[in-house]
């Protein structure tokens, strides 16, 4: 697929995924990881499962930073710009100095896109989620896991719908500093 | 975990994107900064006394400060989304230190020469550097606070506007309790004093605004 194509394709999707179309966030995801997982193999030398990791963490950044992406302009840049932030900061926390590039333009300029298949992640993310606060795991498990509706949750606990939510999302933002191997505040 | 099963984990019940987080996050750390610097100057200094608002002095440190925190904090704005161009947000800031600046030449130029270090130099240059500093320190922890939940893609960027917002804001704040009166006075040491917290802030960022 090209850059152009690619574009066209996720735009639609994004822009109902935005308004809260889960089927669409849900194809919108794929994609995305698709070609972030293209885009990082052109990169790295590193394992496919090292990528993978990469690949698991970009996604989340996704997900929490939605919000950040406006509204009527190309998706890629904004993808491939927090992509590329992922794979700087993964080679900072080792130490080691990356060249970057700070033109959004340049990020578009990927042109073939060999997605690949995606591989086994060497992180396991669901031994992550074992690790969180006992609320904050539940809220994951019943909202993200189970499927259940945010009343539906907040009966099976007798927390209020809101606080059910805020667990939830807080978990995942704990989830994304525990990926990067930082203190889980 | 599966990169698919990730996927259908952050997809389910995930409903409509949050509107507007980095306005509403900015806004936030703006006024709770600034509320902090107006308390710590309220506490260090004394307001300039009333008759002083009947000259034009004070007005255009506000405005200069107003303005560079308007250039500065859509600088701020765009630096937390990632592949927004930085470019026009640093021409917007170009511009008003380029008017500021300019003033000052020209008022330079209209003032007798006998009198000209005075406009230039005032009472105490270093101490405004530092008061501008010291004010905006505040606004940069809170703007700190507030990008660090937002999405930065170039630190190094990111902490130069916040550092200069921070500064701009910091600067309004200390105005309200400085009597110099030389245009060239604000343009030079104001300046001087956003440009250090800026400094800092490019220094600082990429250790400070990961995520």
């Amino acid at each position: 697929m090209t850059p152009d194509a690619f574009e066209q394709t996720l735009a639609p999707l994004w822009r109902r995924a935005q308004s809260g179309d889960e089927a669409a966030y849900r194809e919108a995801l794929r994609l995305m990881g698709g070609r972030v997982r293209a885009f990082l193999r052109r990169r790295a030398s590193e394992p496919a499962g090292d990528v993978e990791d990469l690949v698991q963490e970009v996604l989340l950044a996704v997900h929490l930073q939605r919000g950040t992406h406006i509204d009527g302009l190309p998706v890629s840049p904004w993808l491939l710009g927090i992509a590329r932030y992922k794979w700087v900061d993964h080679w900072r926390r080792r130490g080691r100095q990356v060249a970057v590039t700070d033109d959004p333009d340049a990020l578009d300029q990927v042109p073939a896109l060999d997605e690949g298949e995606a591989t086994a992640a060497r992180r396991d993310v669901g031994q992550l989620l074992a690790r969180l606060p006992a609320a904050q795991r539940r809220a994951i498990e019943l909202l993200k896991l189970d499927g259940l509706t945010a009343p539906q949750a907040a009966r099976a606990t007798g927390v209020s719908e809101s606080a059910i939510k805020v667990q939830a999302h807080r978990g995942l933002k704990r989830l994304a500093t525990m990926m990067r191997g930082g203190h889980e505040d | 975990m599966k990169t698919d099963d990730l996927i259908e984990m952050l997809a389910r019940q995930a409903g409509a994107a949050p509107r507007q987080p980095v306005v509403r996050t900015l806004a936030a750390a703006l006024v709770a900064g600034a509320l902090l610097s107006l308390a710590l100057v309220g506490l260090l200094k004394t307001p300039v006394p009333a008759a002083f608002w009947l000259t034009l002095a004070p007005w255009i440190k506000l405005l200069y400060g107003a303005a560079l925190a308007a250039a500065a904090l859509w600088w701020v704005g765009r630096s937390a989304r990632p592949g927004v161009a930085q470019r026009p947000a640093q021409i917007a800031v170009s511009v008003v230190l380029t008017a500021m600046l300019s003033l000052a030449v020209l008022v330079w130029i209209g003032t007798p020469a006998p009198e000209r270090l005075a406009t230039l130099v005032g009472t105490d240059p270093l101490g405004c550097i530092r008061n501008v500093a010291l004010s905006a320190l505040p606004v940069a922890a809170a703007l700190c606070v507030a990008l660090r939940r937002l999405a930065p893609t170039q630190l190094r960027s990111a902490g130069a506007a916040a550092g200069l917002a921070a500064g701009a804001v910091g600067s309004v704040v200390y105005s309200l309790t400085c009597a110099e009166t030389g245009i060239p006075f604000t343009a030079v040491w104001y300046t001087a004093g956003m440009v250090v917290v800026a400094g800092l802030g490019a220094l600082l960022g990429p250790r400070l605004l990961r995520w």
